[in-house]
């Protein structure tokens, strides 16, 4: 009953748990401080798709807010994380989560 | 379909409510200004000052669950007046370690105290938030200013490490938390507590069962993640190692009360979440977190690290006590205080020392009984709350806990969790030993600081966890009588 | 508010705060050796005077009284509330009144030591964690004294903690009684369950008119884990091994702690609890046994043993069991009558042994001021020691007429009249008896060799007489070691219409009934006295003649006598190596073999016993923290799956 090829509610959800699942894998596979912090940011806006789908579908602007919420704050994780990152390449010179190990056990 | 009438009559009335929070806002403001104007020296007294005020304010403020703030956004009745003094409480306790560690290490950064602000501010939302998204906001807030303490020393390899792993750890949880709210807004169409626990919406879940684990799963996950409960709990001894220590201690115990109350009002206050299987993952990493937390914290050579691992054992303890409807969450609240008081005691404690003993490897604090035997005989008290003997106050956290699991009919954890504890006896005592029985040549200072503001601190909070240990009436009595209020408290939208 | 019966309480714990304070304030005070040990003394002495009143005014009406309302949640109010009743005022007289003799006598034991204050701040407070154990009214403030009192010896026995030995002793002690404590709280989290409330005195009600029958086996669970929790603080097999390592302590706290009260706290709370147990009839069966197997284990062992406290440590395992097997036996009153004549003979015993170890030293008489084996003839030189020591050895012999007679013959009578209805009985009693036997044998063998015979110590090391200080807490623990027996007569005089005790505790304490077997077969009652009579002054007249005739070297002619076994009892029955071997070492063979070794083990070598297996899994577990980024997202991400597979699915 459903057409595969016309966009609706369950592709837009689709689309934004592929995108989630894509960053979660991104994250765990990539070494690159800067590439796995971009992969969160993909999964952030996993949620922002899901969250505007979700809105239309109730016909409720609650969801639509809570995007703009989620997109600010994603900014100021960028200010916060970037500056850590950076401060890591000043000591070490390179960003390789791997090699951030001092501490373990 | 829940359309909010604007009102200016209604703001003003929900303004005078969430006075407290404005408190903490206009206060972080102004500690930014004077820091530009360059005041630094007065910082941390304004913010002292701002906590104290804040909780007064809320203090006074108590009121019947339900009244509600910004629209339905916040609970500003109930065990939110509370809850949010001891929050600021967490924050004032942790000034008092802060400015002397600050100096000690010759990095003068004046706007931790901004920060410090700013994070009992998301907490406090966070905690008394009577909506999803409020709930995110909170959370943010509180855990952008904790990726910040993390890194604090930008110069030091190890405060660059704790900060990068917090914060990509961190954020990768709130995505999960923030799916997990996306999805549950997606079946009933709102995020709303008050909604939300209406009966239709509960028919909705009733509908949508598999979507609904989904959101739930990953929404506890996310809180899960901050409370550090096994398997999510990675971050911690990592992050608390490399964080300034007053600040691990401020990390330790306010962000994890804040999370937790937001975790029991979820559990407690919305009638899908009680919901057995939630209930029995909540239970099962109750578990496993204090089996692992103590077990493996008795490997550790390091105390900060020792201190880290001993946190996450006792989230597990109240993680169990919040399995234990109403009475659970009373014991909760009471045994954060008093957690509050002993870890802020010990990490703070431990900061004093640092630079004298540096690493806080517990090899160094050999023979410290005779060195600075004041010192030592406070710490081995922290530790000792902590460990649970009577009659200090963290054994009347414990039995609170234990008490309200029991009368549950949940025998069997509370079983594991005494038996877990008692490891937990094994690792602080270590410590005390190192302290006390072994030998070192010499003695010198009573006591290994400088500054009386610590020492102010430290004695306030042996005072304190001795006192509550005899008297827990005084912060358990406030607490019930807060609760008490909370089961007629499905509360009625303006 | 503040009665009279709350300094009881209060007191000693006021003592403790200010010497303690006080001496970690100012270094003056710490100086003020007379003030310090009279102010101890006096906090104690002014409750046994209030105990003292209120025992001889007692009218059959407890006394309770209240400091205040600790604790309301949801129903079950604890407050710090206190009875004074038929069980407790006895016990309280005893550890009031021997404990004030000790704080006395420790003023002249502890003379000069630099830590003069702390040791009578511990005392002091010893006295109030253990007056909150005896007085309390409901469980929790009971838990709260028996921490208390754990915490104290765990302090006291690492006094001298420059000794790395003592520290670990210290441990030892704690950690063992940790696994009591374990015990306690489940049974009271089972107490709570089972009848809603932790107050004594509802317990006993309840238990007393069981209504349900199936409640006979949740009872089992109750009363065996306070019996295992009993076994951690009163020394028995498994959990005894701490006692004698306890020894490192100063004397008087040995004779104090380890000897007169705290190690008999396990045995009070049983009688406290007295109706749970007689419903439960299996458990008593199992305390019996184990308390059998322990008493002849530790007297055995005390047999073999050189070092004069280890001796008396060995022996006070021993009669513990001895207690323990009248609880076995369902005479609850027996056991707490054995508790106040061991009380003073063994505390008269151990400040004696302290009085000659003091005198050792004194003199550098020796290598080793503890090794009988380098005394010998002391009794020259100290005549109130030696003549209070041989009273006690008498007394704890046995000797009819002494304390020890009265209480020994009672348990072994109880035991042997419990056989006409089980007669595993008889064969306990039979293990009994050879124990009285060896009792007599060693004690004869500890005071001969210390006090008369040849003198092994150093030729021109001058032994004196200890201070009247220690002298006089000696001859009043002695005169009571020979008095104190009156209070109970035999069953056979007037048909127990002397037992005064058991009069005095009747109300509260019911014993298992054996009026039946004791009317029935009341011709045993004759032969048990009279083999009581032969027994133990034959035993007593036996080891003298043997150690007077040989002097030391009739060691060798008991070591003749066990032949191999010699070996196993020298050994104390190798329970330490045992708990290493099947423990400790597997574990610690797993983190050192298996996975890396351990990075450093310096700090880990304070460590023992039980605390080792647990580092051993923790050793496991911690290689999850990898410190990889990676490492955590992936273990975070199989979390979160796992937690949504058992939530769609599960």
């Amino acid at each position: 009953m459903m057409d595969f090829f016309t966009p609706n509610v369950y592709s837009y959800l689709a689309v934004s748990a592929l995108m989630f699942a894509l960053g979660a894998v991104g994250v765990m596979t990539r070494r690159n401080g800067i590439v796995v912090f971009m992969c969160i940011e993909l999964m952030l806006n996993a949620v922002n798709l899901a969250l505007i789908t979700f809105s239309r579908m109730h016909n409720d602007p609650a969801g639509s807010i809570l995007v703009f919420f989620v997109m600010c704050v994603a900014a100021a994780e960028a200010v916060v994380g970037l500056s850590i990152v950076l401060a890591i390449f000043r000591n070490k010179l390179n960003i390789d989560i791997n090699q951030v190990n001092i501490f373990k056990w | 379909m829940n359309s909010f009438p604007f009102s200016i009559a209604e703001l003003a009335l929900s303004s005078q409510y969430v006075l407290p929070l404005l408190i903490l806002l206009g206060a972080g403001l102004l500690l930014m200004l004077l820091d530009a104007f360059g005041a630094a020296k007065f910082l941390p007294w304004v913010a002292g000052a701002a906590f104290l005020l804040s909780a007064g304010v809320a203090w006074t403020q108590g009121a019947p669950a339900g009244r509600l703030a910004f629209f339905g956004m916040m609970e500003t009745g109930g065990i939110a007046p509370i809850v949010h003094a001891f929050l600021c409480l967490s924050g004032l306790l942790t000034l008092f370690f802060l400015s002397d560690y600050l100096d000690r290490h010759d990095r003068h950064i004046s706007d931790v105290y901004a920060l410090l602000v700013f994070a009992v501010l998301g907490m406090s939302l966070m905690a008394n938030a009577h909506d999803l998204i409020m709930t995110f906001i909170g959370l943010e807030t509180m855990s952008m200013c904790l990726y910040i303490f993390a890194a604090l020393f930008k110069t030091e390899l190890k405060s660059n490490e704790a900060g990068l792993k917090y914060f990509l750890l961190g954020s990768f949880a709130s995505a999960f938390l923030l799916y997990g709210i996306a999805l549950i807004y997606g079946i009933t169409g709102t995020t709303n507590f008050s909604l939300l626990a209406s009966p239709e919406r509960i028919e909705i879940i009733q509908s949508q069962q598999t979507v609904f684990y989904v959101g739930a799963g990953m929404l506890l996950v996310g809180l899960l993640f901050k409370v550090s409960a096994f398997p999510f709990h990675f971050w911690t001894p990592d992050v608390y190692e490399g964080t300034p220590t007053p600040l691990a201690g401020f990390m330790a115990t306010g962000s994890k009360m804040a999370t937790f109350v937001a975790l029991g009002t979820l559990m407690h206050q919305l009638d899908m979440f009680q919901n057995t299987k939630l209930l029995s993952v909540v239970g099962l990493a109750s578990l496993l977190t204090m089996i692992y937390g103590n077990i493996v914290a008795s490997r550790q050579q390091n105390i900060k690290r020792m201190l880290a691992y001993s946190s996450i054992a006792h989230s597990g303890y109240v993680l169990l006590g919040l399995c234990a409807s109403q009475s659970g969450m009373e014991a909760m609240l009471f045994y954060m205080f008093i957690y509050t008081l002993m870890n802020i005691g010990a990490f703070g404690m431990l900061g004093m020392v640092e630079h004298d003993y540096p690493d806080t490897e517990l090899e160094n604090w050999r023979g410290m009984g005779q060195k600075a035997p004041l010192f030592a005989v406070a710490f081995s008290l922290f530790l000792f709350s902590l460990a649970g003997i009577p009659p200090l106050a963290g054994f009347m956290g414990k039995y609170e806990i234990f008490i309200a699991v029991i009368r549950e009919g949940l025998l069997l954890p509370a079983i594991v969790g005494i038996l877990a504890s008692i490891v937990g006896v094994y690792y602080y005592l270590r410590v005390i030993v190192v302290m006390f029985f072994s030998k070192s040549g010499e003695t010198s200072a009573l006591l290994p600081s400088a500054s009386r503001i610590p020492l102010a601190g430290a004695a306030i909070l042996v005072v304190l966890v001795l006192v509550l240990g005899i008297f827990p009436s005084l912060i358990l009595n406030p607490i019930t009588q807060a609760l008490s209020g909370l089961s007629q408290a499905t509360a009625v939208l303006p | 508010m503040v009665s009279l019966e709350s300094l009881i309480v209060l007191l000693p714990l006021l003592g403790a705060v200010i010497i303690g304070l006080g001496g970690l304030a100012n270094a003056a005070f710490r100086k003020q050796e007379g003030l310090i040990g009279w102010l101890a003394s006096a906090m104690v002495l002014i409750p046994f005077g209030i105990v003292l009143t209120r025992f001889f005014g007692y009218q059959n009406m407890p006394l309770s009284f209240s400091l205040f309302s600790w604790m309301q949640a949801g129903g079950l109010d604890i407050s710090f509330s206190y009875k004074l009743d038929d069980l407790s005022l006895p016990m309280m007289l005893v550890v009031t009144g021997v404990g004030a003799l000790i704080h006395i006598y420790s003023i002249g034991y502890m003379h000069k030591d630099p830590g003069f204050y702390k040791f009578f701040a511990y005392l002091n407070l010893f006295i109030f964690a253990m007056s909150n154990l005896i007085m309390a009214d409901n469980l929790v403030v009971m838990f709260l004294g028996w921490e208390g009192v754990g915490l104290c010896s765990y302090l006291l026995i690492g006094f001298w903690y420059t000794d790395m030995i003592k520290a670990e002793a210290a441990q030892k002690a704690f950690i063992v009684n940790r696994i009591g404590d374990f015990a306690m709280l489940v049974a009271m989290f089972l107490i709570y369950q089972m009848f809603g409330t932790l107050d004594f005195s509802l317990i006993n009600a309840e238990a007393a008119n069981p209504v349900a029958e199936a409640a006979g086996n949740r009872y089992f669970w109750i009363t065996l884990l306070v019996f295992v929790a009993a076994t951690g603080k009163s020394a028995q097999i498994p959990l005894f091994t701490w006692l004698p390592d306890a020894m490192a302590g100063p004397t008087p706290v040995s004779a104090l702690i380890h000897a007169a009260t705290m190690v008999t706290a396990g045995i009070y709370l049983i009688v406290r609890l007295n109706p749970l147990f007689l419903a439960s009839p299996e458990v008593l069966m199992v305390i019996v046994v184990i308390a059998a197997l322990t008493s002849v284990m530790a007297a055995l062992t005390a047999i073999a043993q050189n070092d004069i406290k280890k001796v008396l440590a060995y022996s006070t395992v021993s009669q513990l069991g001895f207690m323990f097997m009248a609880l076995g036996a369902g005479a609850f009153t027996t056991a707490i009558f054995h508790v106040i004549t061991h009380a003073f003979f063994k505390a008269c015993l151990f400040l004696g042994s302290g009085s000659v170890i003091h005198a050792m030293e004194h003199a550098h008489a020796a290598e080793d001021p503890q090794d009988i084996r380098t005394m010998g003839n002391l009794g020259k030189d100290m005549k109130s020691t030696s003549l209070t020591f041989w009273i006690s050895t008498l007394a704890i012999a046995g000797i009819p007429g002494l304390a020890g007679f009265f209480s020994k013959d009672e348990i072994l009578s109880s035991l042997f009249f419990n056989g006409f209805e089980n007669q595993v009985y008889f064969a306990v009693w039979a293990v009994g008896l050879f124990t009285a036997i060896l009792t007599a044998f060693y004690m004869t063998r500890l005071a001969w060799l210390t006090f008369n015979g040849k003198a092994r110590y150093k030729t021109g090391a001058h032994i004196h007489e200890s201070a009247p200080l220690m002298t006089i807490p000696l001859w009043i623990l002695a005169v009571l070691a020979v008095l104190g027996g009156y209070i109970g007569l035999p069953y056979l005089i007037g048909h127990g219409e002397f037992h005064l005790f058991n009069h005095w505790l009747g109300d509260l304490v019911v014993n298992r009934d054996l009026h039946h077997a004791l009317e029935e077969h009341a011709v045993f009652e004759y032969l048990l006295l009279a083999l009581a009579f032969i027994v133990s002054i034959g035993t007593v007249l036996f080891a003298r003649n043997l150690y007077s005739k040989h002097d030391l070297a009739a060691d060798d002619k008991v070591k003749g006598f066990f032949g191999k076994f010699y070996g196993v009892m020298a050994g104390k029955f190798f329970w330490d190596e045992l708990y290493d071997t099947i423990l400790v070492r597997p574990f610690a063979w797993i983190g050192s073999k298996l996975l890396r070794p351990f990075e450093s083990d310096g700090v880990d070598g304070i460590v023992t016993g039980a605390g080792s297996a647990v580092a051993g899994i923790g050793e496991v577990f911690r290689r999850l923290q990898s410190g990889l980024v990676s490492n955590y997202m992936v273990l975070i991400s199989g979390g979160v799956l796992l937690v949504l597979t058992y939530l769609i699915f599960g």
